[in-house]
C-alpha cells in the first residue's frame, strides 16, 4: 500500500459542484477556492449545505458533477480512508468518536492515519488535553462533551495532517469549552496545514479564520475577509 | 457427591461445545452486525470438506489446516463480497433473511452433494480416554473443553489489546468514522467474516469428531443453535459473558437431566432437548426493552398496490374457479415419483395460509416470525385429539388455541428488537419440534387427524377436502386483504415504518404487535388443522423447523407484501417438496441473495409489476413520483446529527 | 386557509395566563454530555411560544423529554395539572399532546391522505366497532356533509386536513417520495387529526419557502386564536418574531433568557449565545465540561 502524503497545506479547489443524497440535490453548483495554508471559515444558517460541502471534499459524499481538488488530486477518485491516510482529516459534526471504546481505543484507532506509534499518540494527546489522561480506560461516551470534542480533536493533532475539515466543533458545548478548543485549531493551523471549518458561531469563527464565506441553499452567496463577513452572516441570521 | 462431580464434568464439557460454537456467532455480530443464522452450516460444510481430504487420505493435521485456515477464510470472504456488503448497517428483516439464505444454501448444496447422512463417522483428532474425578472423559472432549477456553481467551485480546480487534469492534458503531480515521470499512467487515468462518470451521471439524454417530447434515448445520442461547446471555457482545453462559448452560442441561427429568418420570415430556431453547426464551425475557427513537430515516420503498375490495372478491371468485379446475382435471396427475397432484394441490392450499400469516406478519408489520410451522403443528394436534378427531370444534380450537399461544409469546418479547424476537419465534419453534412434538402422546412419528366431519356436509373424497381448503384459502386472502384496507392495515404499516411516529400519534405498538402475532398464529393454527385432515396422519416430520425457515424464505423471495406472492410460495414450494426436496433449500438460498436487488420479491419486481395495469384511485390524481422501488433510506436532512438538539 | 372546524380543539373559555404545560427542573444526561440543565418553562393555552436556541441546544432532547421519547434524569413534565411521569408516550399523545419531528418521521409508504388517517382514527378503540366500520372505505357517509357521495367522513376530513395545510391535489401522493416542505407539512397535518390540545413542531419551516413559511405563520396563528397551545422549534427568526406570543432561548441545555420576542432580541445574551462569545466574556451559567 503506498499512499503517498498530500504535500503541506494544499489549496482546496472546487468548482460546479453539485452533490446530494439519493434523489435529494443540497449543492446546487458550488465554487470555492480555499488559499493553501488559510483558515477559511464556511458560515450560514441550518441546512444550507455546510456540512455536505465537508463531506465531498473528505470523499464521505460523491459529486454529481463538478470538480473537487484537494491540491492537486482530484477527490472523487479516492476511497474516504485513502484520503485520511494522504493527510485529510475530517473533524465530523457531532461527536467524532467511538463512544462503545475507551478514550485509549479511541486514540489506537486514530493510529490507521498516523505514522506515529500508539505511545506518542497518547503523550501528544494528553499533553495537549491532559483531562484525557485520567480519563484513558473510561469509554468515550460517558466523557463530557467537551472531553468529547478534545477526544475528536485530537485526532488532527497525531496525524499532522495537510488538510483539516471541521464540522461545528462548538455544538452543544459552553462558550468557554469552545474557546478551548478554537485555540487548538489555531495552533494547528500554525503548523502548517489548510483548515476549513464550519461554523454557526460567527464571531468565533470569524476570530481565527483568515478568509471566510457564506452559504445559502446550497449555493455560495458571499466571500471575502472576516470583517467584510462578519456584517453579511449578522443580516443573515437575525434578520 | 461424586455423582454430582461427574455431572459437573460432563456438563463443562458439554458447556464447552455450546461456547465455542457461541463465540462464533458473537465474534461476527460484534464484526457486522449480523446473526449469522448459518454459523452452524458454515461449520457443517467445514466438517464435510475435512472428511472429504480425510477420506482421500490427507493426514488429518493436514486436512484440518487446510479446511480452517484455507477453505473457510475464502468461504467468509465470498460471503462478505457477495451477500453481507449490501447490509453494512441494516438493521431491518434483510440480514436475518440472508443469512437463514445462507443456511439454506448450504444446507441444500451440502444434501446435493454429500446427501442427507454420510454413515460415517469421523475419528477423533486424538484418540485415548482419562478420567478426571472418576468420570471418563475422551481426549476429544478435553480439546473442544481447552479449545474453547483458549478462543474465548484469544478473542477477549484480540478486541481490547490489538488495534485490528479495536477497529473490528468500531465498524458496526460507526463504518463512516472508521473510514475517516484512514481504516477501511469494508477491510474490517471481509476481516470479521474470515474470521467468523474460521471459528465456525474449527467448531464444526472438532464437534464432528466429538459425536460418534454419523456425519449428519442436519444435525450439523443446527449444531450451534444450542449455542445461540449463551450467545444471547453474552448480549451477542460480550465474548466471556458468552463463554460463562455456555458453560451455565451445559451445567443446567446435564443437571436437569440427570436431577429433575427422573422425577418429571413418564408424564412429563422429555424436556433436556429443548432446555437450550426455554434457556434462550429466559435469557430473551431478561433483555432490557429497545428505547423508542426518532431515527430521523425514510423508507423510500413503493409498497405495492392494494387491490380494492371488488377487485379482491373477484379475484377470489376467479382463483376459486381456477382452483376447482384444476383438483378436477389435474389431481389424478403422479409428480415426483409417487405423489399425486392433488396431494400437492393440498399442500399448497394449507402452505399458502401461513404464506398469508406471514404476508400479515413480515409484509405488514414488518415482524419476522420463525415458528409459523410449530402452530401448524400444534393446530393439526388440536384436530386430531379434540372430539374424536376431524371435528369442526377442533378446527375452531386449532385458531383459538393458536392465536392464545401465540399472545402469549408476543406478550413478553415484542418489546425486543427485531432481531430478539426473531429469536424467540426461533426459541418456541425448536423447543415444539424437538421437545414437545416427538412425544408419541402429543404428534410423534405420526398421528391419526381424521377426516373432518362438518355438520350437513360430507367430506367423503379427496376432492371435497380440497374444496374445502381451497375456501379457507380464499376466505384468509380476502380477511388479508381487508385488514390490509382497514384501520388495523394502516396502523401496521404505519408502525413498520416509524414505531416514534406511531407512538406520538398515540398508538400503542405493544398492542398492536401481539394482536397481529395473535392473528397469524390463528391462520398458521388453521393450516395445520386443514393440512391434518387432508393428509391424514401427520408427524413431527412434517413440521420441522427447518422447513418452516425455509417457508419464511420462499415468501420472502416471492414478495412477501402481497397475497399473490404468498400463493406462489406455497405453490413452488409444494412441488419442489414434492418433486426434488435437496433443491427446496437451493432456491430458497438463491433467491434470498436476489433479494438485495428486489426488495419486495418476485412479484414486486419492476418489469412484472408494469404488466399489471396500475389503476389510481377513483378521481384522484395519480402520484406524480412513479420511480420504480428504490432499494434503502434517505436522511431527510443533510449531516448527520448524533448529538441531539 | 385550514377550515377551522377540522383543526381546532374544543375551545376552552379562560384566556390569558393559562399553562398547558409546565416543564420544572427538567436535566438530562447523555453518558457524560449533559443535554439539558435544569430547564424550567411552560406553554400557555391559546398560544404560540418560540423554543430557539444554537444546534446542539438541547431543543430537541427537551421534545423527547415532553413527548416521553427521552426520560429526564430528574425533573418534571406537567400537563394540564398531571406529573406525566411514568406516562408512555402514546398515553401523553391520547392526553393531547402531538408533535412533528426535526428528522421526518413520516410512515413512508402510506400516502399522504392515510398518513393522516391514521392520526385521525388513532382515537378508535378495537372494540368501538361501529367506528371501525366508519372507517372502511366503503362506508357510508353518515356526516352527510357533501364532501363526496361516498367514502367515509374520515377521508373527507383527511383532505381537508391536507387542503388546510397547502397540500390540495397531493392526497394520493406516497409520502416518502414528497418534498421535505410538503412532507414536513404531512407530519403537521397528521399531528392536527389528533385534535390536540398541545402541539410541539420541530423546525416546521425549513424546506419551506417565504411563501409557504409566511401560510404556515398564519396557520400557527390561527390554531393559538383557537385555543390551542403551540411550541415551536425554528430557526427562521422572522417566522418566530412575528407568531410568537412568548420566546424561550435555550443555549447549552440552559435557558438563558425567555420573554416577548422584542425582548429576547434585545437580549445581549442571546446575541451572544447566537454569534459565538469571544473568549473570557461566556455567560454566567455554568457550563458544560
Amino acid at each position: 500500500m503506498s499512499h503517498v502524503r498530500l504535500p503541506a497545506a494544499p489549496p482546496i479547489s472546487v468548482a460546479g459542484l453539485r452533490a446530494g443524497y439519493g434523489r435529494i440535490e443540497v449543492l446546487h453548483g458550488i465554487d470555492l477556492h480555499v488559499p493553501a495554508g488559510s483558515v477559511f471559515a464556511l458560515l450560514g444558517t441550518n441546512g444550507a449545505g455546510k456540512s455536505t460541502l465537508l463531506k465531498v471534499i473528505a470523499g464521505h459524499v460523491r459529486a454529481t458533477a463538478g470538480d473537487v481538488r484537494i491540491g492537486d488530486v482530484p477527490v472523487g477518485s479516492r476511497s474516504v480512508e485513502h484520503l485520511a491516510r494522504q493527510g485529510v482529516c475530517l473533524v465530523p459534526e457531532g461527536r467524532g468518536i467511538f463512544p462503545n471504546l475507551t478514550v485509549r481505543e479511541n486514540l489506537r484507532i486514530w493510529t490507521y492515519a498516523s505514522s506515529i506509534p500508539l505511545p506518542e499518540v497518547e503523550e501528544r494527546t494528553y499533553a495537549a488535553f491532559p483531562r484525557l489522561s485520567e480519563r484513558r480506560q473510561q469509554a468515550a461516551g460517558t466523557l463530557s462533551g467537551g472531553e468529547q470534542q478534545m477526544l475528536a480533536i485530537s485526532r488532527a493533532l497525531v496525524s499532522d495532517p495537510s488538510v483539516l475539515l471541521i464540522d461545528e466543533l462548538s455544538m452543544g458545548l459552553a462558550p468557554l469549552i469552545v474557546a478551548e478548543l478554537y485555540q487548538m485549531v489555531a495552533k494547528l493551523a500554525e503548523g502548517g496545514m489548510t483548515v476549513l471549518l464550519v461554523e454557526q458561531f460567527v464571531t468565533t469563527a470569524l476570530a481565527v479564520a483568515s478568509r471566510a464565506a457564506i452559504m445559502a441553499n446550497g449555493r455560495i452567496t458571499g466571500e471575502g475577509t472576516p470583517a467584510e463577513m462578519a456584517d453579511a452572516a449578522l443580516s443573515a441570521y437575525l434578520s | 457427591m461424586s455423582q454430582f462431580l461427574e455431572f459437573t464434568v460432563l456438563g463443562l464439557i458439554l458447556g464447552s461445545v455450546y461456547a465455542i460454537s457461541a463465540t462464533g456467532l458473537v465474534v461476527t455480530y460484534t464484526t457486522s452486525g449480523v446473526f449469522n443464522f448459518a454459523h452452524g452450516a458454515v461449520g457443517m460444510i467445514a466438517a464435510y470438506g475435512y472428511w472429504e481430504l480425510v477420506t482421500h487420505h490427507v493426514p488429518a493435521a493436514l486436512a484440518m489446516v487446510l479446511i480452517i485456515l484455507v477453505g473457510a477464510p475464502l468461504l467468509g470472504v465470498i460471503i462478505e463480497w457477495l451477500l453481507m456488503r449490501r447490509l453494512l448497517g441494516d438493521t431491518g428483516e434483510r440480514p436475518i433473511m440472508v443469512t437463514l439464505g445462507l443456511l439454506s444454501i448450504l444446507i441444500g448444496m451440502a444434501l446435493v452433494v454429500f446427501g442427507e447422512n454420510r454413515g460415517d463417522t469421523l475419528n477423533p483428532l486424538v484418540g485415548g480416554t482419562f478420567r478426571i474425578l472418576g468420570v471418563g472423559v475422551t481426549s476429544q472432549d478435553l480439546v473442544i473443553a481447552g479449545a474453547a477456553a483458549a478462543i474465548a481467551v484469544a478473542l477477549r485480546v484480540l478486541f481490547h489489546s490489538f488495534r485490528l480487534g479495536v477497529a473490528l469492534r468500531a465498524v458496526v458503531d460507526d463504518p463512516e468514522l472508521l473510514a475517516t480515521s484512514g481504516a477501511s470499512p469494508v477491510a474490517m467487515s471481509r476481516t470479521g467474516w474470515v474470521l467468523g468462518s474460521v471459528l465456525a470451521a474449527l467448531a464444526g471439524v472438532l464437534l464432528a469428531q466429538q459425536q460418534q454417530t454419523s456425519l449428519d447434515t442436519y444435525t450439523l448445520a443446527l449444531l450451534v443453535v444450542s449455542g445461540f442461547a449463551a450467545a444471547v446471555f453474552g448480549r451477542l457482545r460480550s465474548v466471556p459473558l458468552t463463554y460463562a453462559g455456555g458453560l451455565v448452560l451445559g451445567l443446567a442441561v446435564i443437571y436437569f437431566g440427570s436431577y429433575a427429568q427422573p422425577h418429571l418420570g413418564s408424564w412429563g415430556p422429555d424436556l433436556s432437548a429443548a432446555l437450550p431453547m426455554i434457556f434462550l426464551f429466559g435469557v430473551l425475557i431478561a433483555l432490557p426493552s429497545v428505547r423508542l427513537r426518532a431515527v430521523g430515516k425514510l423508507t423510500t420503498l413503493r409498497p405495492p398496490r392494494v387491490a380494492s375490495g371488488w377487485e379482491s372478491l373477484v379475484a377470489a371468485a376467479a382463483f376459486f374457479l381456477v382452483a376447482v379446475a384444476c383438483s378436477l382435471t389435474l389431481s389424478g396427475t403422479v409428480v415426483g415419483g409417487n405423489s399425486s397432484f392433488g396431494v400437492v394441490l393440498d399442500h399448497t392450499m394449507a402452505y399458502g395460509i401461513v404464506g398469508l400469516s406471514l404476508v400479515l406478519l413480515i409484509g405488514y408489520a414488518g415482524q419476522v416470525s420463525l415458528c409459523q410451522f410449530a402452530f401448524m403443528g400444534i393446530g393439526a394436534f388440536l384436530m386430531g385429539k379434540v372430539a374424536g378427531g376431524g371435528s369442526l370444534l377442533g378446527l375452531l380450537l386449532a385458531v383459538v388455541v393458536c392465536a392464545a399461544i401465540g399472545a402469549l409469546i408476543a406478550l413478553p418479547t415484542v418489546r425486543l428488537r427485531g432481531l430478539y424476537f426473531a429469536l424467540a419465534t426461533f426459541a418456541f419453534a425448536d423447543a415444539a419440534y424437538t421437545g414437545i412434538f416427538p412425544d408419541t402422546r402429543v404428534l410423534g412419528q405420526g398421528l391419526n387427524v381424521g377426516q373432518i366431519v362438518l355438520p350437513g356436509l360430507s367430506f367423503g373424497g379427496n376432492r371435497a377436502v380440497f374444496l374445502l381448503l381451497a375456501g379457507a384459502f380464499v376466505l384468509s386472502a380476502l380477511l388479508v386483504l381487508a385488514i390490509r384496507r382497514s384501520l388495523f392495515g394502516r396502523r401496521l404499516v404505519a408502525l413498520q415504518d416509524s414505531p416514534a411516529a406511531y407512538a406520538t400519534v398515540g398508538l400503542n405498538a405493544a398492542f398492536t404487535k401481539v394482536a397481529v402475532f395473535a392473528i397469524a398464529a390463528g391462520l398458521a393454527g388453521l393450516a395445520g388443522a386443514l393440512y391434518g385432515t387432508a393428509a391424514g396422519i401427520v408427524g413431527t416430520s412434517d413440521f420441522d423447523i427447518f422447513t418452516g425457515v425455509i417457508f419464511v424464505l420462499f415468501v420472502v423471495v416471492w414478495g412477501v407484501r402481497t397475497v399473490s406472492g404468498a400463493f406462489l410460495a406455497a405453490l413452488s414450494f409444494a412441488v419442489l417438496t414434492h418433486v426434488w426436496t435437496n433443491g427446496v433449500g437451493l432456491f430458497a438460498g438463491a433467491g434470498i441473495v436476489l433479494i438485495g436487488w428486489a426488495p419486495n420479491g418476485i412479484i414486486g419486481m419492476t418489469w412484472l409489476s408494469r404488466l399489471v395495469p396500475h389503476r389510481p384511485g377513483a378521481g384522484r390524481r395519480a402520484s406524480t413520483h412513479d420511480a420504480a422501488s428504490l432499494v434503502g433510506v434517505v436522511d431527510t436532512r443533510e449531516g448527520d446529527i448524533r448529538a441531539a438538539g | 386557509m385550514p377550515p377551522a372546524d377540522a383543526l381546532a380543539p374544543e375551545r376552552t373559555g379562560g384566556g390569558g395566563s393559562d399553562p398547558v404545560l409546565e416543564v420544572r427542573g427538567v436535566t438530562v444526561h447523555f453518558g457524560g454530555v449533559s443535554a439539558l440543565t435544569d430547564v424550567t418553562l411552560s406553554v400557555d393555552r391559546g398560544s404560540v411560544t418560540g423554543l430557539i436556541g444554537p444546534n446542539g441546544a438541547g431543543k430537541t432532547t427537551l421534545f423527547n423529554v415532553i413527548s416521553g421519547l427521552q426520560v429526564p434524569n430528574s425533573g418534571v413534565v406537567v400537563f394540564e395539572g398531571r406529573d406525566l411521569a411514568r406516562v408512555r408516550p402514546h398515553r401523553r399523545a391520547r392526553l393531547g399532546i402531538a408533535r412533528t419531528f426535526q428528522r421526518l418521521e413520516l410512515f413512508g409508504s402510506l400516502t399522504a391522505e392515510d398518513n393522516v388517517r391514521v392520526g385521525l382514527e388513532s382515537s378508535i378503540r378495537w372494540w368501538q366497532w361501529h367506528r371501525l366500520r366508519a372507517s372502511f372505505p366503503w362506508a357510508r357517509d353518515e356526516a352527510g356533509d357533501g364532501a363526496r357521495a361516498t367514502g367515509s367522513r374520515v377521508v373527507g376530513l383527511a383532505d381537508r386536513l391536507l387542503a388546510g395545510v397547502g397540500l390540495a391535489g397531493h392526497e394520493s401522493e406516497q409520502s416518502s417520495a414528497m418534498p421535505t416542505g410538503s412532507a414536513r407539512m404531512v407530519e403537521l397535518a397528521r399531528a392536527l387529526a389528533m385534535q390536540p390540545k398541545l402541539v410541539l413542531l420541530d423546525e416546521p419551516g425549513s424546506g419551506l419557502d417565504e411563501h409557504e413559511s409566511e401560510a404556515l405563520g398564519s396557520l400557527l396563528q390561527r390554531l393559538a386564536a383557537d385555543g390551542m397551545a403551540v411550541l415551536l422549534v425554528e430557526h427562521d427568526m422572522e417566522l418566530v418574531m412575528r407568531v410568537c406570543d412568548r420566546v424561550h432561548v435555550l443555549d447549552f441545555g440552559h435557558i438563558i433568557a425567555s420573554g416577548t420576542p422584542d425582548e429576547v432580541r434585545a437580549d445581549p445574551r442571546v446575541q451572544k449565545a447566537y454569534l459565538g462569545a469571544s473568549a473570557g466574556s461566556a455567560p454566567a451559567a455554568g457550563g458544560d465540561v
